[in-house]
Order: C-alpha cells, then sequence, then structure tokens
C-alpha cells in the first residue's frame, strides 16, 4: 500500500470515530460531574418536584457524607413534566401541519411554486431560536392571555385540563405552539424529501388506479413512507425536547409549583439548566451544578432513548415489512 | 374493416404542450373496441404522454398544457370525474410497480379506495378472477399472501395487469409492457394480450416491432408528435410510406 493512502486511510477512521467518541466522552463528563448529587439525593431526584439550591453563604452541612449548602433538595418531576408535556403538544402541533404541507406542496401547487415553498420552509429552520422567544414574549402571549385562552376556558372547560385559571400567557401552550414552529420545518422536509423520493411509477400507478390526491398523499405518508415519516417526526421530537433559549422565554420559567392546568407555568429541563446555571456557579461545594448536571444526564438518556426507538420504529416500517401482511 | 368495428375514444385534434416544447401535435386517432390498438414511433414521439392524456393522468403534471378533445363513449373525458375515467380506462406501466404489500392486497387496492363496502368472499372471488384473467393464478399457486415486490418481474407485470383487471375497466392501456422483461416473460404477455382483447379494448405502446406484429389490429405510427401512418396490421406492415420503412428498419 502507497504511504499517501495508508495516511488517507487513517485519517479517514479517526474522522468515523469522532463523533462516536465525543458522544461517549460528553455523557462520561456529565456523568461524572452529577455523581456528588445521586450520592445526596438517591432516588428522591425523580420522585420530589421541589428544587432548592440552599443557603449558600450559610456553612456547609454533610449529608450522607457529601459537602451539600444547608436546606437544599434537588427534584426533576416538574422540569421532566414540563420537557414531555411542552414536547407532546409540539409533536400534536406539528404533526398535522406537516402532513398537510406535504399533501399542498407535492399535489396540489404547481412545481415552480413547490420549489419557492420548500426553500421557504426550509428557511425557518434558520431562524435562531431566540428571535422565536422574542416573538413569543411580543406577539403570542398576549394573544393567548387576552383571546385564545380565555375563550378556551370558558367553551372547553369540559376537558380535562383546560379549566383553571389564566395566568399571564406564558407556559405550556405558549412553549408547545413555539416549539412546533421551530420543528415543523425539520418534520415537513424529512416528509417532502420522503415524498419525492417515491417512484413515479408509484405515484402514477395510484392515481391510475382511481385514488384521488388525498388517498395518494395518506398512502405514500403513512404506509408507503411510514419509516420516513415517523423518522422525521422523531427528529422533530428530539429537537423539541432539547430546545432551550426559546421554551426559556415562553414558558414562565417556574420552580416549585406544579402546574394545575394547561394555562399554568411550566420549566424545562433544558430552560432549567440554562436559567439555573449562572446561581449554581457560586456554590462553594458543587452541589447545585452537580444537580443540573443530572438534570443533563436524564436530558441526554431520553434524547437517545428517542432516536433509539426512532430508529427501531424506521427500520420496522421498511418496506420489507409490508410483504406478507 | 373499419365500418363494422365499433370506436370507443375519438380523439381529435389533441395538443399537449409544455412551455418550451410541443409534445403532441394536435392528433386525431380512433382507439376501436375489443381490438388491440397499437402506437409505435421512436422514443421521445408522444407516446406515453398520448396514454398518459387518456386517463387524464397529466392533469397531475401542471406544466402541461392539453387542448382538444377526447371523446370515451361518446363522452368528452373532461366533463368525466378523473378518478371514475381511471377505472374506466385502466394503464399498466413499463416498469412494474406493484405496491409493497402482499399480492391480494395490491389486487384489492383499487377496490379498497372505491370505498364501496364488499363482502369478504365477494372481493375473495373478485380478485380470483383479475389473477386468474392476467394468468397468474396457477404461477402463485393459491398464495396469495406473498409479497407483490418478492414475485419475478413477469409476474409483477401480471400482478399489476391484475390490479388494473379487478376494476373491470373497459379500455387496457399498456406503456411499453414489455421492455423491462426477459423473453419468456415477454412471451406470456404476448399471449395474455391476445386473450385480453376477447374482453377489453387494449391500447398497446411499444416500439418492439415484433411484438406488434403478434399482437396489433391496428397500427399507428407517431413521429414528432404526428401520426404519419395508420392501418390494420398488414396493411401498416406493407406501407409504402417512407416514415414507416424508416422506422421498420430502424427497429429491424
Amino acid at each position: 500500500m502507497k504511504a499517501t493512502n495508508r495516511i488517507f486511510n487513517f485519517f479517514t477512521f479517526l474522522m468515523a470515530i469522532v463523533p462516536a467518541v465525543a458522544l461517549i466522552s460528553i455523557f462520561v463528563f456529565v456523568f461524572q460531574e452529577s455523581l456528588p448529587l445521586w450520592k445526596f439525593s438517591g432516588l428522591s431526584f425523580f420522585t420530589t418536584y421541589l428544587w432548592n439550591p440552599g443557603f449558600q453563604y450559610q456553612q456547609p452541612i454533610i449529608v450522607h457524607g457529601i459537602l451539600a449548602p444547608p436546606g437544599a433538595q434537588f427534584g426533576l418531576d416538574l422540569f421532566l413534566l414540563g420537557t414531555l408535556s411542552t414536547s407532546a403538544l409540539a409533536i400534536l402541533i406539528a404533526f398535522p401541519i406537516s402532513f398537510l404541507i406535504t399533501l399542498n406542496v407535492e399535489l396540489y401547487l404547481p412545481a415552480r411554486i413547490k420549489k419557492f415553498m420548500v426553500s421557504m420552509i426550509e428557511l425557518f429552520a434558520g431562524i435562531p431560536s431566540v428571535v422565536y422567544g422574542l416573538w413569543g414574549i411580543i406577539v403570542l402571549e398576549p394573544i393567548l392571555f387576552r383571546n385564545v385562552e380565555p375563550w378556551m376556558a370558558q367553551h372547553l372547560s369540559f376537558i380535562p385540563g383546560l379549566k383553571g385559571e389564566i395566568y399571564s400567557g406564558a407556559g405550556l401552550i405558549a412553549s408547545g405552539i413555539i416549539l412546533s414552529f421551530m420543528i415543523i420545518p425539520i418534520v415537513t422536509s424529512v416528509i417532502v424529501n420522503s415524498f419525492d423520493s417515491v417512484p413515479k411509477e408509484v405515484k402514477e400507478g395510484l392515481f391510475s388506479l382511481g385514488a384521488t390526491k388525498w388517498e395518494v398523499g395518506k398512502y405514500l405518508t403513512t404506509r408507503y413512507s411510514r419509516a420516513s415519516t415517523v423518522g422525521g417526526t422523531l427528529l422533530g421530537l428530539g429537537r423539541a425536547l432539547g430546545e432551550t433559549m426559546a421554551v426559556l422565554m415562553v414558558s414562565g420559567a417556574v420552580t416549585n409549583i406544579l402546574p394545575t392546568s394547561f394555562y399554568s407555568a411550566t420549566n424545562t429541563m433544558s430552560a432549567a439548566i440554562a436559567s439555573l446555571l449562572d446561581s449554581a456557579l457560586t456554590d462553594s461545594t458543587r452541589m447545585d451544578l452537580a444537580a443540573l448536571a443530572a438534570l443533563g444526564v436524564v436530558l441526554m438518556a431520553i434524547s437517545l432513548t428517542v432516536s433509539l426507538i426512532g430508529r427501531k420504529i424506521a427500520g420496522r416500517g421498511s418496506l420489507r415489512g409490508y410483504e406478507g401482511d | 374493416m373499419e365500418e363494422k368495428v365499433e370506436k370507443i375514444i375519438e380523439i381529435e385534434r389533441l395538443k399537449v404542450e409544455t412551455k418550451n416544447k410541443v409534445i403532441l401535435d394536435g392528433v386525431d386517432l380512433n382507439i376501436f373496441k375489443n381490438c388491440v390498438n397499437t402506437i409505435v414511433g421512436p422514443s421521445g414521439s408522444g407516446k406515453s404522454t398520448l396514454l398518459r392524456s387518456l386517463n387524464r393522468l397529466l392533469d397531475m403534471d401542471p406544466s402541461m398544457d392539453v387542448s382538444g378533445d377526447v371523446l370515451f363513449e361518446k363522452r368528452n373525458i373532461v366533463d368525466i370525474d378523473p378518478v371514475e375515467l381511471r377505472r374506466e380506462i385502466g394503464l399498466v406501466f413499463q416498469k412494474p410497480n406493484p405496491f409493497p404489500m402482499s399480492v391480494y392486497d395490491n389486487v384489492a387496492f383499487g377496490l379498497r379506495i372505491q370505498g364501496k363496502k364488499l363482502k369478504k368472499d365477494e372481493m375473495d372471488k373478485m380478485i380470483h378472477q383479475a389473477l386468474e384473467d392476467a394468468d397468474l393464478i396457477e404461477e402463485l399457486g393459491g398464495n396469495l399472501k406473498q409479497g407483490g415486490t418478492s414475485l419475478s418481474g413477469g409476474q409483477q407485470q401480471r400482478l399489476c395487469i391484475a390490479r388494473a383487471l379487478v376494476l373491470r375497466p373497459k379500455v387496457l392501456m399498456f406503456d411499453e409492457p414489455t421492455s423491462a422483461l426477459d423473453p419468456i416473460a415477454k412471451g406470456k404477455i404476448v399471449d395474455l394480450i391476445r386473450a385480453l382483447k376477447q374482453k377489453y379494448t387494449v391500447i398497446l405502446v411499444t416500439h418492439d416491432m415484433n411484438l406488434t406484429r403478434k399482437v396489433s389490429d391496428y397500427t399507428n405510427l407517431i413521429y414528432e408528435g404526428k401520426f404519419v401512418a395508420k392501418g390494420t396490421g398488414s396493411e401498416f406492415f406493407e406501407s409504402e410510406i417512407e416514415e414507416v420503412r424508416d422506422f421498420l428498419t430502424e427497429a429491424d
């Protein structure tokens, strides 16, 4: 083998393992940073929603052999609930919209306008999340607070969770809507691409059997390319789970108060890490930091699980899976 | 001969064009009932476009501008609901395109989207009949659960024919149905087309002159978007028209 070839092989190998090494080392680093918290809190980290950094300027106390500020208590339940509920709401809003955009773009619009629409949708993905957050605070929250939420509370109060007092417009609904805006481009572009990659013969075959546009769209997205549809949705879910800035701005960033309805303020794991980090760094025992690292560990675990499940479903949804059913 | 045979489709001054190209330049053509009507011509001459305009599949492509009249059983096709029209005029493609599902579900697909509530045994019967008419049932050995995409190329093509037949169309259009197949599979399609014209009107697009010789009742040569020769099987092959002679020489 030529020397240049050997060098080239070595570097391609190096580049190929960089992502794996990076992923593992980040996880190890964050986990290591969180170790004191696990010793301090144990399983109670998962069973309480209270989050209290304690009195950082008093003499630290020793709990389970670990130094911590007096009065400190850490539980992730409120943040976990917020993360899961805002992401779920975002997917619930984003999926049908992405689906309808895809049908419209693929089956109803002329090719010229389609190109324009698709590039517009992709541009949306490039808007910084802080801008979404700003828009959420200035435009969305007042509308929710003055118009939408009062109407919902009045007319939809028979649905559990939609009965209750309206606070400020910030909270679960605002976060879900903002998140859905952020993931619609992702979900849509994956579904549109998979639609484009369906062979022309298959599309024409469906039409020539007398299928309507709606039937063709429904069949292609939910059956023929189900793997891509599910994959795209989970990709969006992954983005929603980890999104920080915009949610931080419109969630109400609450701690220690559990939501009582969909109108309540909420908080997510990622937003909590960002907003609580500053004060955590002033804790000389580093326990506060360890607690945020523990949140990071759980967040990573959830995101990883989502993508693993996504892959599994996507694999099952491949063409081979339908043969003989 | 033409006077005795009933016309099922009449194409009058059909013009199909895009912004910068004329694909069909005002063509006239009659399609005769229970005959094999063949359209031959070099690639790019507008054969496939003609087929796709007959079942209004061209409507799906907004860049195509269609004018002129196509009468299907004396009704202008623009007055017929495209979904209904496509059930009456089935289309079988060059490349077999079974859906990734079982043989049974492939054939049932058109029936199911029709929204008609068929009883299970009624549906079974129609599907068996279609597969039998497409000369596929024996080869499958009654196993309709196997995947449609795992069949051989020739079987896939006959599955696609069965899928169209189950809707009981009046006209069946074939777009180069044998060009992707091996000689044996090709032979079976030839036999099948001959058998099908007893019940259906067949429109066959091909550039395979062997196939044309074997099955065609009426042969029409299209060249750069215009028909340059039309005739019954033997008339066509003996024609002295220059384009026909050129085409036959090239094709052989």
